[in-house]
């Protein structure tokens, strides 16, 4: 009997030492992550910061690493296996008109292979095993991506699959994790009527935009103008060339182009082309030539039918000739021959080829594999004049070529080109003459007019478009003027602002005062800190507007193959940890949280939070629990700081306002000039800090071995 | 039968003094005391700004102990905004030099890497009261010999819905340190990580905190991008409590202060230079990078250990939080193990007779 009790005295003296010692093992972490960013990312950092401090409460330890942008990038893109368990960054570019995936979250997707691993069997195996998951296969998931991405039916089809998608992607994928999306923020006097901030100056003045009773009146310019500071322009007006934005903004509005798209949502109005219609069928011409034939993969033909009355005007008035379909086709030509120098080119690539009609007006866009993309590609092309710079050119030393036939000389340096590029002819709703070069140089200052011989296209010239269109589908595009509810502001007859006004000043910190004082009427408040910002809210004379952009949220980005991060109910356990509201505050509460996969630009059509992962720490310790891990009470460590390769690492954008400590060698505060600059020109980069991707790009590349 | 059932208590507590005193085991490489005979801090550090964010500023609503602000906040984790200014300059062999601003909550060391003297942080801060110091680390040499110089600053930030005043507890630390410096580590800027541990505690004793640290490459002096002609330099040692942040010495008894349950009552802080870079890699002027190990102890009233409370702080016991693990957690197995084996002994016993 004493046995008996000594035995069982034994036991329970030792399970009570175990138990104490598994209470206190529960105290140990379950499992340690790395979190990487870009260093110098003030608000990412912020974010790593923050996780780092919440993870420990399940069990999560974390150490961070925040590497120079080149090298975090390649850690995303090329190293395998992740060195890291979460990767913050956020992604600009892709599709504009509707929402599309295939290069994120499709396995064979150039982000979904490379920085997801979607494709890698370890995954695809893992998958339909986890049971957080719920059993669904990547190859569900690709086909699902795959349908939205084919298909052009936008406000039918492809919304319901993207719907789909985005409760998939929340309650059973959630390869990442958004956070706060990106937005802009800049400043107009007050009074501008019909003003849309989303649509932009120019969009708006399109749109009937003018100076109402309610402008102040130490506004300094007239009621028919705009004002707007440019740092510095180039002396290149050709539209092909120009690549720098000051450049480009003030050339919006002089070239003729298929259409014009909102900047709400990219939907597209009539401009030069008056109707618009787009086909899809199963029947495409067979990409090798040696085969011939068809094949059977979607296959998209686009045909515009252009005004009759718009013409190429010189400067000075004089009238060059009518714009025409060889424009639009020249224009198209001259961006893919091989020997061209055009930025950008790659984007035509995968347009086989353009075919025109005179008698119609008609131009014919044909393409293989067709996406949402190609509307914007080739409706949104700057069109030159096919008869000023589509025959023989000629060199000052009198080589003559053709441009689109030869293939050795640069047909930029002929004579026609070069007159073209200091004064072109232009055809838009708007008309600059630079004919004299001082005018254009720092401290000078530049008038952009309307133009009296636009003909404004106030709505589409479609009554019969659903005979060309039979399925019904395809109409879309044309609901926007055959819409009755479209306000009638949205069809001026003509332009009510008749000029825009552009003082070119380099210094950046006299754009504050030459807005304060009326002389321009736009600012970005956020460049001069978050009292001008405050002051310019509460300023009556100033309106402060908050616009979207089309970059996404900053996503964590999760290693699905680390042993811990591949199950989604950890996933999700760390989402749950994200208080949104908290991070807010980091960038002055002024973003929207991204609650799906969608960016919140889509919010008029396709974006829906109703899937979205509220902070929720009961939540998290469940779906931590349910994994098997424990969690404890109280956070069994401290964060641990990492920083690696500080070697010549220096964080620029904690900057305020830049100031030097000591004298500054003269290359670094030119480079520190130029900075200030663009941070300022840009202010909702500098204030988001995307870090461009370029998915753009990047899907091309994708698709080339599928489109052939 | 009386003798056996003594058995099983006497290997159980002998496995846990086993336990216990192998984790307090501490291997010292070499003894050097650190002289810091000359230090003087030219480098400035202030905050300008508290808050939520910059649209949404705090004021100091109390100036005891320390600058307090109240974040009125009922979200279990709240960010806090900090607006800093870092001035002042040294130099080192007649090079101008900034210092490497950092910041430490709550003995959590967070580096920083700027060229500018102002920028701003956001720090993520529980429900509670925090103690935040600000410090701006240097080097300053005099007839060849190199010793870190700073500044530092601290505040009080208290989260929650109603602001609590705040008292402090005073207790004893007592503590010794040993520096060495191993030569052979070099230096190599990849491998000079900041979480390294170069503290270990090894003995709790009552009120006092007794332990010992071993700082393995104490640091250097020399340019980043060309890692050789190293000066190594010892590092500094501070101490982080609720009533701030100070430098200490390498040995001795220091008054920490706490501000109630878990919240850490010492935090020993050493901080150890890792060369100094210049331009371009570092733009201009240059700057001192430094490294960072912390320990800390804080009260606790978790069953598993004693309290720290204001009336009893003498029988307060601190558990490390990092590095070492908890050596009650190497428990398990032994205990286990003993438990079963002494019950196997005692079956057979059992079934001899």
């Amino acid at each position: 009997m004493k046995i008996r009790v000594i035995l069982i005295i034994i036991v329970l003296l030792g399970s009570t030492f175990a138990l104490l010692n598994s209470n206190a093992q529960s105290q140990e972490a379950n499992f340690t992550i790395v979190i990487e960013t870009n260093l110098g990312n003030a608000r990412r950092e912020a974010y790593a910061y923050y996780l780092a401090t919440v993870l420990p409460y399940l069990g999560i330890n974390v150490e961070l690493r925040f590497l120079p942008f080149s090298q975090f990038v390649g850690d995303l893109l090329f190293v395998s296996p992740k060195p890291y368990g979460i990767g913050i960054v956020g992604f600009v570019g892709g599709s504009v008109i509707a929402p599309d995936f295939y290069d994120l979250y499709h396995s064979q997707g150039f982000f979904g292979d490379l920085i997801y691993q979607l494709s890698s069997e370890e995954w695809q195996s893992w998958l339909p095993n986890d049971p957080g998951s719920g059993g669904i296969t990547q190859r569900e998931v690709d086909n699902l991506i795959g349908n939205m991405t084919n298909s052009l039916d936008l406000l039918g089809e492809r919304k319901q699959l993207t719907l789909q998608f985005q409760q998939m992607f929340m309650e059973q994928l959630l390869y990442d994790y958004p956070l706060l999306a990106p937005i802009g923020i800049f400043s107009i006097w007050h009074g501008l009527e019909n003003f849309d901030p989303e649509e932009g100056t120019f969009g708006s003045a399109y749109l009937g935009a003018y100076w109402g009773n309610e402008n102040p009146s130490d506004r300094q310019n007239n009621a028919s103008t705009i004002a707007v500071r440019l740092a510095s322009i180039t002396g290149n007006f050709d539209p092909l060339q120009v690549a720098d934005s000051e450049t480009k903004q003030l050339l919006e509005g002089l070239f003729p182009q298929l259409l014009m798209f909102s900047k709400k949502d990219y939907s597209p109005h009539p401009f030069l082309a008056k109707q618009f219609n787009w086909t899809t069928w199963y029947n495409a011409p067979n990409p090798d030539p040696m085969v011939g034939g068809t094949i059977d993969i979607p296959y998209g033909r686009m045909d515009f039918w252009i005004n009759d009355d718009w013409v190429w005007r010189y400067p000075n008035g004089t009238v060059f000739g009518p714009v025409t379909v060889d424009d639009v086709k020249f224009s198209f030509d001259l961006r893919t021959v091989p020997h061209t120098l055009i930025n950008g080119k790659s984007a035509y690539q995968y347009i086989d080829h353009v075919e025109t009609n005179a008698t119609e007006g008609r131009v014919s866009v044909f393409v293989s594999l067709p996406r949402v993309d190609d509307i914007i590609t080739f409706g949104d092309m700057d069109i030159v004049p096919y008869g000023l710079l589509g025959g023989d050119l000629h060199f000052a030393n009198g080589t003559t070529i053709n441009a689109l036939n030869d293939t050795i000389y640069n047909p930029f340096e002929t004579e026609e080109w070069n007159a073209f590029e200091n004064n072109p002819v232009q055809s838009g709703p708007y008309y600059i003459d630079f004919s004299d070069v001082n005018q254009y140089k720092l401290g000078e200052y530049i008038y952009k007019w309307a133009n009296p011989d636009f003909t404004f296209p106030n709505e589409w010239d479609s009554p019969n478009f659903d005979l060309r269109s039979p399925e019904a589908e395809d109409a879309y595009f044309f609901a926007w003027a055959d819409d009755p509810n479209t306000a009638e502001h949205e069809k001026p007859t003509k332009m009510t602002i008749n000029q825009f006004y552009y003082p070119i000043v380099w210094d950046f910190n006299a754009e504050l005062s030459l807005f304060e004082a009326g002389e321009v009427d736009l600012t970005s408040p956020t460049a001069f800190g978050a009292n001008e910002l405050q002051a310019q809210i509460n300023d009556p004379r100033f309106d402060v507007h908050i616009v979207s952009t089309t970059a996404t949220a900053d996503l964590l980005i999760f290693n699905l193959l680390d042993p811990n991060l591949k199950k989604y109910n950890v996933r999700r356990a760390i989402a749950h940890m994200v208080d949104k509201e908290s991070l807010n505050y980091i960038i002055m509460n002024l973003q929207d949280p991204q609650d799906s996969p969608v960016k919140p630009f889509f919010k008029n059509n396709y974006y829906s939070d109703q899937w979205k992962i509220p902070f929720d720490y009961e939540a998290a310790k469940s779906f931590m629990r349910q994994e098997g891990y424990a969690v404890p009470d109280n956070p069994p460590t401290l964060p641990i700081f990492s920083s690696v390769d500080m070697m010549g690492v220096m964080d620029d954008s904690l900057q305020l306002d830049g100031l030097y400590n000591a004298p500054a060698q003269p290359e670094i505060v030119q480079s520190e000039v130029a900075e200030t600059s663009m941070i300022q020109s840009n202010a909702w980069i500098f204030l988001a800090g995307i870090v461009i991707l370029p998915v753009r790009m990047k899907k091309k590349s994708v698709f080339k071995e599928k489109r052939k | 039968m009386t003798i056996f059932s003594k058995y099983p208590l006497i290997i159980i507590l002998s496995l846990v003094a086993l336990m216990v005193t192998s984790a307090g085991v501490n291997v010292f490489v070499r003894h050097e005391p650190i002289s810091r005979s000359q230090l003087t801090s030219e480098l400035n550090v202030k905050v300008i700004e508290i808050g939520r964010s910059e649209l949404d500023l705090l004021q100091p609503i109390s100036e005891t102990p320390l600058p307090t602000y109240f974040l009125n906040s009922s979200r279990m984790f709240t960010i806090l905004y900090l607006n800093m200014n870092f001035m002042g300059t040294t130099t080192v062999d007649g090079i101008q030099m900034i210092g490497q601003p950092t910041i430490i909550m709550d003995g959590v060391v967070y580096p920083i890497r700027s060229r500018y003297n102002k920028f701003r942080m956001f720090l993520t801060l529980t429900q509670g009261t925090h103690i935040i110091s600000l410090v701006n680390m240097g080097i300053s040499s005099s007839a060849g010999l190199y010793v870190p110089i700073f500044s530092h600053t601290s505040f009080i930030v208290q989260v929650g819905s109603y602001f609590e005043t705040i008292s402090l507890s005073s207790f004893q630390t007592a503590y010794q340190l040993n520096a060495t410096y191993d030569p052979n580590q070099g230096f190599n800027s990849n491998l000079a990580h900041l979480d390294k541990a170069f503290i270990q505690p090894s003995v709790i004793d009552g009120n006092y905190t007794v332990f010992n640290a071993t700082l393995e490459g104490t640091g250097f002096v020399g340019y980043l991008p060309a890692n050789d002609s190293f000066t190594p330099i010892p590092s500094a040692i501070f101490l982080q409590t609720a009533d701030g942040i100070r430098n200490i010495s390498t040995s001795g008894i220091e008054e920490t202060k706490s501000f109630g349950e878990n919240i850490p009552i010492a935090n020993f802080i050493s901080m150890y230079p890792i060369g100094f870079d210049s331009p371009p890699y570092s733009g201009n002027p240059n700057m001192t990078f430094f490294g960072a190990d912390v320990v800390s102890f804080r009260g606790q009233t978790n069953g598993s250990v004693v309290s720290v409370t204001e009336t009893t702080p003498t029988t307060s016991a601190t558990i490390p939080e990092e590095p070492s693990t908890p050596s009650s957690l190497n428990l398990e197995l032994p205990i286990v193990f003993g438990s079963v084996i002494m019950a196997l002994v005692l079956l057979i016993r059992r079934n001899k007779k």
